[in-house]
């Protein structure tokens, strides 16, 4: 009421927030916000390896409470191609269950389940620290 | 595969030129056992040393669990104060 008053004495647009507008507003600045931490998270997590190859993007990121996802894209050889590889970790029951691209390829073990392993804890301990300005002691 | 790599590969080891270093740094900066994270049951302590470092599914559940809990919740006191 309020609203429509100051427009129709005004004649400009509302100065008042739009009460019906900003529940949706402020939920899809909540989901824009999360992607933005996801991306800082993921910044973090593509370090853990070493340096990216030029003309290489390398993403390791927590998806959600169970899965781990490790995503590269890059060009080929040729110079044309763009490959991209996805591949995911999720703690299942069973173990860790792989899946590239899609597929399922099995359960790791062994040094790959440990590498996981290490890198979650550096990812932990690094996001931690450098985008939420936590100090973990993992020792 | 499109991308040209075999399907089973260790992502870790993906050209292991490349990421050695990086594999090196992992295991470097990683020297607490893995099962430190984890809660022992009484049963496993008196397994054998060799069968320590194999955690279980459900060990390594828990821990994953505890690991993305935390994330979530540095993640949500964040969002928490965009609303």
């Amino acid at each position: 009421m309020l609203r429509k008053f100051l427009r129709i004495i005004m004649g400009t647009p509302p100065v008042l927030p739009d009460a019906n507008q900003s529940p949706a507003v402020s939920v899809s600045k909540i989901i824009q916000k999360e992607r933005e931490l996801i991306k800082r998270e993921s910044q973090v997590g593509s370090t853990l390896f070493g340096a990216v190859p030029k003309g290489h993007s390398r993403d390791f990121f927590c998806l959600d409470q169970c899965t781990w996802v490790w995503h590269e894209q890059w060009i080929a050889n040729d110079g044309k191609t763009n490959c991209n590889l996805q591949i995911r970790y999720e703690f299942q029951p069973r173990g860790v269950l792989k899946t590239i691209d899609g597929v399922h390829s099995g359960y790791i073990n062994g040094q790959e389940l440990t590498d996981l392993i290490s890198a979650i804890q550096q990812y932990h301990k690094r996001v931690a620290s450098e985008v939420y300005g936590y100090q973990l002691n993992y020792a | 595969m499109p991308t040209g790599r075999p399907g089973g590969e260790n992502v870790f080891n993906i050209g292991a030129e490349r990421l050695a270093p990086s594999i090196e740094y992992v295991k470097e900066d990683s020297s607490v056992p893995l099962v430190e994270n984890m809660v022992v049951k009484p049963e496993d302590a008196l397994r054998p040393a060799t069968d320590f470092h194999a955690p279980s599914p459900e060990q390594l559940r828990a821990w994953n669990s505890s690991v993305t809990e935390q994330i979530s919740a540095m993640r949500g006191e964040v969002l928490r104060n965009v609303a």
